[in-house]
């Protein structure tokens, strides 16, 4: 794995709206919330 | 069954998903790369002496093309530190019960881990064609990627999920 990655603009924007306001499906809700 | 850092000891020559690519990883690359060269690690799901699953992960750095100047203000412009999810394969004889979600869940609490210790804004997966779905599911986002996107072949898709939605979902 190159561990530089370079991602264009509009996926950039995607990047930092996800880390600006993401919120969690419920699918990775169930994900993290199931500790089996 | 545990999920813990590949050992140089743990026999990976009986581990087969339906993947040849990434078999031969698992059992070719995976140690010399993680005891070796110090590149990732590998981290198994192992009941017994038998691995049933993997996934191999290692830190990498995500630059923005051109970012745009509204975006830059709120940012520092040095690049953004992820966790790099590489490789994540099933055994056969495991299907169907639920360890690629084990795993999957392994890894983001690892970069929930990395981001407390030394920051982490999101964890990047190369998924395989058939995998977008799964991972789409939890809320991972293809991105577009200009400079170093895997090697595999056919290429896989990068996909990122932001550590405010991981540690969204923890509660």
């Amino acid at each position: 794995m190159h561990p530089k990655l370079a991602v264009s603009r509009k996926s950039g924007e995607a990047i930092l709206k996800q880390m600006d306001a993401g919120k969690p499906t419920d699918a990775l809700r169930d994900l993290m919330r199931d500790g089996d | 069954m545990e999920i813990r850092a590949l050992r140089a000891d743990d026999d990976r020559s009986s581990f087969h998903s339906d993947d040849p690519d990434l078999d031969r990883f698992l059992q070719q690359f995976a140690g010399q790369n993680q005891f070796k060269h110090y590149l990732g690690v590998t981290y198994v799901a192992i009941e017994g002496r038998a691995i049933l699953g993997y996934a191999t992960v290692a830190p990498g750095h995500v630059e923005i093309d051109t970012l745009p100047a509204a975006a830059r203000k709120k940012l520092p412009r040095y690049p953004l530190p992820v966790l790099r999810v590489g490789r994540l394969a099933v055994d056969h004889s495991a299907r169907g019960q639920g360890l690629g979600k084990q795993l999957l869940r392994f890894v983001l609490n690892l970069a929930a881990r990395m981001a407390d210790d030394y920051g982490c804004v999101g964890v990047i997966v190369d998924a395989k064609r058939d995998a977008v779905d799964f991972y789409a599911k939890y809320g991972s986002i293809p991105v577009e990627v200009m400079e170093g996107a895997s090697d595999a072949r056919p290429q896989p898709t990068a996909m990122f999920l932001a550590m405010r939605t991981i540690k969204g979902a923890v509660g």
